[in-house]
């Protein structure tokens, strides 16, 4: 071994580092090995590698000592406060490579005066992680650690998609730390270094998107108290998040020393319990009187920066102010600064900024708004007051009692006893039972029987919600929001808390097909301070035949169990049974589960739904809520295709059985206004037939939804927006209502609440594809394609999502091909008919795709197939013929697709549906550009911009299907880009 | 103007922070006496930082980290608005302060040793209480002389202990100011760390081996 080295301390030190370096990138147990086998010579330098190891793998208290505590020992600053010790100083910090907890530390991110941020991975649910770790503290005692981690736990059931949640909080060794999502991004903080001012609308939309997530926030009763740029996380896909909730009063709570006071802003991590520089003038007075108008203050004074490029009481040098006075001028107006700022949103933030906190705006959603779209919100609900007057009194009546009910919850001391079983004993139970609804929620019975009974379970769950639905002073949460509540065998306690549920029903179901047995376990379960307490359970096996008994013993226990008894009415309504039919019955639990309860609206899945509920009733022609649901599902199904004069009469038909057998039903009324509305097109009688259930089901959220539908029909978005917002409250985790809800503020040309209702139903339903389809139309919106392609693909990424569903019905609904990426385009045309709407559909989709793309031939051949097939549809919908219009534009006939262009704008006046008649107007003036009639299309695209409608200029300037008028002056002027 | 700039830092008054930025300017092209002139500049501000940390004037305990970022700033905000984003090389300045934060903190460790009664001996124990030392004074002296024998091995590893240990710096901002990547400083503080703490180790047992020479200490009486 020629190369042993010299006896010389650098050489050596070399050695020593580099069998060191590569000893400890090995697993610990092989290091040992790796040494012998390297150092068979070197006895001396092993022994040295291995006490340098055996140094690594200890800590340290000197050299693991946090900056603070180094000072602290040589400058005698120790402020008194380390002085009063706790027992567990321990002084070490995680290092890379680390465990610390169940976390292991990836690496170090940043480091601040207050805290450390690892990038540490989550072993016990395999997932990244960033880990902010405080410096450990003397003076942490375990009191201090118990209300920071209660604190933020407070703040960790926050849940919004611009919420940078706290998934993790806890005391290790001394050192507090918290853990939240790994945002793959910067902070806002980092983006201002880098380009100093921000681009208006990009400034625009993290301002709403922060205040959106303050505002859910504030509705929690939480207040951020440290909103600066630090804080806001801007993702790689654009989005805000507004990160540290909680953490400020964690640490006042915690009477954690705040040393970074005075650090400016300077340390991207630190924690602060307030930062002077984002200090409302309340705050500086009082730390302690602090509310939401606080950080509206703060969050003014971002946006300030943003859009100045300096913060409005910054020194003279630009650097931030690290002491400020509590009375000072106001900054100087932001469109004075710059003056491309519109002047609303300058006023919005000076506002937002006025000294007394009365001054500003009501709350962070009224600023958001005033932002977003330069019109103050707030006021009382302009839609409820234009419905009747007993209906407004039980909408109102009914949000109040979900209010009370909630408080109530809160409010009533629990009686800690097992609650009585016996009936007897569920009278007394009546009368004390207070006047305030509990509310419970059925979670689906889980199928212990075949796997393909599953919906045999599912149906016993809905049976007995229904049941139990109109009991007096028990409010059931709805069917959607109660699926959801469950995972697997897991109960998701943080929705429950969320949906307000105090008692959850559920149970396993077996269906002993061989005995013809059903074994039902039903167990009632009370939500106590976030832990599930079984407050009754038993099993009960049943022969088939008595499977309606098995409901009923079932509803009446339940009853008894939560202190609320049955009405008279409801218990008359029981012994009303569904069907004497078991095979009927079966059927119409298949069509339930099919329909998922009637609330998906794509094809293949309600024609599966009608078969069922069909035969349902050809075996019992009296079965009630089998009528209604074929008729709700008849109802919705010519929105989406063409119906045979045979199918309108079915539709007619089941809506008249429904009416005569289940007039009490609540989807009677809802498929009688879908009739109305796309069979007999007549708006005004199908928001007359919702009222009318309204009336008797004043709390269903599928209703109020399809009312609010029905008023964005007949012009009244405003309306339509109170109706789902009041849906939403009932429901909140349905996505039917999340995505009506972005429908209407698409409308409105909300975009960024369009976004938001979107992104918090795909939090709910993350394979939702109407929920998907709506955050594109958003990005659109705001003529931001690479964003709308970035949901896609963060659609398609999503294993929930299924790519055969997404690309046809992007494709079909508003004829969003043109947001696909290239890729996708092409997968889109190797798909075949079955996925999509009808052939028709798919040969005009591909028409105008390899029109788009210049392949003309193709694009021609596809267009003159599709011709004939919509020729024969048009009668449907006017957006039929507005494709016809382009179909035979593509396909050469110039001539004859502006006349039909022509005759579909006349059908869309005559109609009158503000909902749908101005896309299909869009649609129409798109197929007079393709025929030529570039002036023609002008026109009424003019007229599209003025109705609420999707279209907006951004999305003019960015539709390729109007490439042909780019060089219009008149499309310039109209676009915004003449100059 | 370049040719008024003093190149030397009067040790008795603190140099002007304009000087000092100028130094740090040509601290970052190179200049080695630039580079001690501004860690005089640096050195003298950190110092009269700490002075009011120890004598109770600044509101609140402060760390190394935050000395050198108050200084920093001061120096940032000396020079005007419009060029403050790029008045220096931040690297430059970090360069010099970590420098000048190891030598403020060794410096007052060794006053306050000598300060105490009974010399060396007095161990400033943050939580006397338990007797659980955290750190000496006696330590950081301690490791500020191994730091000159780190420095003969290895100069780089020197300065990633005065960024990382002394100036509290992180990975990233001492891979800044060495011009190193952030993996390298991970690197040469492990092993360095590792050094120190067995050469730290040997240098307590020494002690301990003798400790029949070292006067009692006035606080074992709380043990």
């Amino acid at each position: 071994m020629g190369d042993r080295p010299r006896d010389d301390g650098v050489a050596r030190w070399r050695r020593v580092r580099a069998l060191f370096d590569e000893a400890v990138s090995q697993p610990a147990d092989a290091r040992a090995m790796y040494l012998a086998k390297e150092c068979v010579t070197e006895p001396d330098i092993r022994a040295e590698v291995e006490a340098l190891l055996a140094a690594d793998a200890a800590t340290h208290r000197v050299l693991d000592a946090t900056p603070d505590q180094l000072a602290g020992a040589v400058l005698g600053t120790h402020g008194g406060a380390l002085a009063e010790g706790a027992p567990h100083a321990s002084a070490h910090v995680p290092t890379p490579g680390e465990r610390f907890g169940s976390y292991e530390v990836e690496r170090e991110l940043a480091r601040g005066g207050m805290a450390t941020v690892y990038v540490a991975h989550d072993r016990k649910h395999q997932r990244r992680v960033a880990l902010k770790v405080l410096p450990g503290q003397a003076t942490l005692s375990p009191k201090s650690a118990e209300r920071f981690i209660r604190e933020i736990r407070m703040a960790a059931r926050l849940q919004h998609p611009h919420i940078c949640v706290v998934l993790d909080s806890g005391e290790t060794a001394g050192f507090l730390w918290y853990a939240m999502p790994f945002v793959d991004g910067e902070t806002l903080r980092a983006r201002l270094a880098r380009e100093g001012r921000l681009d208006i609308a990009v400034a625009r939309r993290i301002l709403v998107e922060a205040a959106q997530a303050l505002h859910a926030a504030h509705v929690e009763g939480i207040v951020h108290r440290d909103v600066k740029p630090e804080n806001l996380l801007l993702s790689r896909d654009g989005a805000t998040l507004v990160a540290d909730f909680g953490i400020a009063r964690a640490l006042q709570v915690a009477e954690y020393t705040d040393r970074a006071q005075e650090d400016g802003g300077l340390t991207a991590t630190g924690m602060l319990v307030g930062t002077p520089a984002y200090m409302s003038p309340e705050q500086l007075d009082d730390a302690s009187d602090v509310g939401g108008a606080s950080d509206q203050y703060a969050l003014a004074l971002v946006g300030y920066e943003m859009l100045a490029g300096r913060h409005p009481f910054a020194n003279a040098d630009g650097t931030l102010p690290r002491r400020r006075s509590r009375r000072g001028p106001a900054p100087r107006a932001l469109h004075e600064v710059r003056p491309e700022v519109p002047r609303e949103l300058s006023d919005a933030i000076a506002r937002a900024l006025r000294e007394a906190p009365g001054d500003r705006f009501r709350s962070m959603a009224d600023f958001a708004a005033m932002v977003e779209r330069g019109v103050a919100g707030g006021g009382p609900a302009p839609g409820v007051a234009s419905w009747p007057p007993a209906l407004r009194l039980t909408l109102i009546v009914a949000a109040a009692a979900i209010l009370v009910a909630a408080g109530a919850m809160l409010l009533r001391n629990r009686d800690g006893a097992s609650l009585p079983p016996d009936a007897t004993r569920a009278v007394v139970a009546k009368h004390e039972s207070a006047n305030a609804p509990a509310r419970l929620a059925v979670l689906p019975f889980e199928n212990v029987g075949e796997p393909g009974d599953a919906y045999f379970a599912e149906g016993v769950s809905d049976a007995i919600r229904s049941s139990l639905a109109s009991s007096n002073g028990l409010e059931v949460v709805a069917r959607a929001t109660s699926m959801s509540l469950r995972s697997g065998s897991m109960i998701d306690v943080a929705s429950v808390r969320e949906v307000g549920a105090r008692y959850l029903l559920t149970g396993t179901v077996r269906w002993a097909r061989g005995e013809a047995r059903v074994v039902i376990n039903p167990s009632l379960v009370e939500i106590v301070e976030g832990t599930a307490v079984t407050r009754w359970e038993e099993s009960i096996t049943t022969a088939l035949a008595d499977v309606f008994d098995v409901q009923e013993r079932i509803a009446a226990r339940v009853a008894a169990a939560t202190h609320v008894a049955l009405g008279l009415r409801n218990t008359g309504e029981q012994a009303d049974r569904p069907t004497r039919d078991l095979q009927a019955y079966d059927d119409f639990l298949a069509g339930e589960a099919a329909s998922q309860g009637g609330t998906v609206i794509d094809v293949p899945s309600l024609q599966r739904a009608e078969a069922k509920y069909a035969s349902a009733v050809a075996r019992d022609s009296s079965f009630g809520a089998a009528w209604a649901r074929l008729a709700l599902v008849r109802g919705f199904l010519p929105s989406r295709v063409s119906m045979t004069p045979r199918g309108i009469a079915d539709a007619r038909h089941a809506l008249a059985m429904a009416k005569r057998f289940a007039p009490g039903d609540v989807s009677t009324p809802f498929a009688e206004s879908l009739v109305e509305r796309f069979i007999e097109r007549a708006p005004a009688r199908a928001l007359e037939a919702v009222r009318r259930g309204l009336r008797d089901h004043p709390t269903d959220a599928m209703l109020l939804s399809q009312g609010a539908m029905l008023e964005l029909v007949t012009g009244r978005p405003d309306s339509a927006l109170a109706l789902l917002q009041l849906a939403q409250r009932m429901d909140p985790r349905s996505p039917g209502v999340w995505w009506r809800l972005a429908h209407v503020h698409t409308w409105l040309r909300q975009w960024d609440a369009a976004d938001l209702a979107a992104a918090r139903g795909l939090a709910v339903a993350p394979g939702n594809v109407q929920l998907l389809h709506w955050r594109v139309m958003a990005a659109l919106g705001r003529g931001d394609l690479p964003r709308a392609r970035a949901m896609i693909d963060s659609g398609l990424a999503s294993p929930a999502m299924q790519p055969t569903l997404l690309l046809p019905y992007l494709a079909e609904t508003f004829e969003l091909w043109w947001a696909l990426s290239p890729a996708q385009q092409q997968t889109l045309l190797t798909l075949g008919d079955s996925v999509f709407d009808s052939p028709a559909s798919r040969l005009f989709v591909r028409a105008q795709l390899l029109a788009a793309r210049g392949d003309s031939g193709a694009a021609r051949r596809e267009a003159a197939s599709a011709v004939p097939l919509l020729r024969s549809d048009a009668r449907r919908s006017p957006e039929v013929g507005a494709q016809l219009a382009e179909a035979l534009a593509i396909a050469g006939d110039r001539d004859a697709g502006a006349r039909v262009a022509e005759e579909t704008l006349q059908r869309i006046r005559d109609a009158g549906d503000r909902q749908f008649g101005p896309s299909q107007q869009y649609l129409a003036a798109i197929a007079l550009a393709t025929a030529g009639r570039e002036d023609r299309a002008i026109d009424e695209l003019v007229g599209v911009l003025a109705q609420p409608v999707y279209v907006s200029r951004e999305w003019l300037r960015i539709d390729p299907r109007l490439s042909v008028l780019r060089d219009q002056p008149r499309f310039r002027a109209l676009v915004g880009t003449s100059h | 103007m370049e040719d008024a700039t003093p190149r030397r830092a009067d040790s008795s008054t603190p140099p002007r922070a304009e000087q000092v930025t100028l130094w740090l300017e040509a601290a970052g092209r190179g200049d080695r006496e630039a580079f001690d002139a501004a860690f005089s500049g640096v050195y003298s501000e950190l110092r009269r930082l700490a002075g009011r940390v120890r004598q109770g004037r600044a509101s609140d305990t402060m760390s190394a980290t935050a000395l050198v970022h108050e200084a920093y700033f001061k120096l940032a905000r000396s020079v005007g608005a419009d060029e403050a984003p790029q008045w220096i090389g931040r690297q430059a300045f970090l360069k010099v302060a970590a420098r000048a934060m190891r030598q403020v903190l060794a410096n007052a460790a060794r006053d306050r040793l000598t300060d105490k009664r009974g010399g060396g001996a007095l161990r400033v124990t943050l939580d006397e209480g338990l007797g659980i030392p955290v750190v000496s004074a006696e330590q950081v002296v301690a490791v500020d002389d191994l730091l000159e024998r780190l420095e003969a091995l290895d100069a780089r590893q020197a300065r990633v202990v005065e960024c990382r240990f002394f100036a509290g710096l992180s990975v990233a901002e001492t891979a800044e100011a060495l011009g190193i990547s952030a993996p390298t400083v991970q690197r040469d503080w492990r092993s360095a760390r590792a050094w120190l703490a067995k050469a730290l180790a040997e240098m307590e047992g020494d002690r301990a081996t003798t400790s029949g020479e070292r006067p009692e200490s006035t606080g074992k009486g709380h043990g």
